[in-house]
């Protein structure tokens, strides 16, 4: 699934770590979210978009 | 900040270690290069090698961050495998030394078991506990990989030993067969998500 998360991140000028540390994940998780190869749970993906302030929709986009 | 994302490569080359590692005291075994003490003390310093090169190793490829959760297991894991050592040559050298009959040669028989059903609790927890649900999912997809290779190696020697063209499996080496393919399959799986 495609998303914003890299641009996020770079808005607010954090590395991947600092994103990690954030979201409680480690750098790993990150990355394979950011590259889209894998959709973070309903739970995580709230936690997202409370962080960045926005609707998960705004987020992530379906491909379909 | 330099790159230091793990890269698949980096954790096949630390998989192929630990396979080399896993295959020495199987090696002891069969070609038993030291006899008594020499062979206890040739087991321990494998144990604390292995033990180090898996912590060590681990630790600078998640760039020295371990989650408390995985402390935890690694904790366990440590405990279970001292028990384990000391349960397996405590039950050699009963062996060894005594004639044993009845229910006491089933303890000691069984004994170094027990600590390898404290490894099976220790995974089961951290699954159970692991926060990062990513890193969970790469267990678990791992963990299928250890069954699949399990059930592939036993299915057809089971039915080779049938045939008697090879002897009966050894079962007990099932457990170590299926941590080997949980540690090996991690870097294939690990770089899909890259």
């Amino acid at each position: 699934m495609k998303n914003r998360l890299k641009v996020l991140r770079a808005e607010r000028d954090w590395s991947q770590a600092d994103l990690a540390d954030r979201l409680e994940v480690s750098r790993q998780t990150v990355n394979a979210l950011e590259t889209g190869k894998y959709d973070p749970s309903l739970p995580l993906a709230f936690k997202i978009a409370r962080l960045f302030g926005q609707p998960i929709e705004a987020i992530f986009q379906d491909e379909a | 900040m330099t790159q230091t994302m793990p890269t698949w490569t980096k954790w096949a080359l630390f998989a192929a270690g630990a396979v080399a590692l896993a295959a020495i005291p199987f090696w002891l075994q069969l070609a038993r290069p030291f006899s008594g003490p020499a062979m206890v003390i040739a087991i321990l310093a494998w144990v604390a090698v292995y033990t180090a090169y898996m912590f060590v190793g681990t630790a600078r490829l998640k760039g020295g961050k371990i989650g408390p959760v995985m402390k935890r297991y690694r904790r366990r894991l440590v405990v279970s495998m001292l028990a384990y050592t000391a349960a397996l040559l405590g039950s050699l050298s009963l062996f060894r030394g005594a004639h044993l009959d009845g229910p006491l040669l089933w303890i000691v028989a069984a004994a170094p078991a027990v600590p390898i059903l404290g490894v099976l609790l220790a995974m089961g927890l951290y699954l159970k506990e692991e926060p990062d649900e990513f890193e969970r999912r790469i267990h678990v997809e791992a963990m299928l990989w250890g069954l699949g290779a399990v059930l592939a190696v036993t299915t057809v020697w089971g039915f080779l030993s049938n045939a008697n063209v090879v002897p009966a499996p050894p079962l007990f080496l099932v457990f170590p067969l299926f941590c080997l393919a949980w540690g090996f399959s991690q870097p294939f799986i690990r770089r899909r998500y890259q």
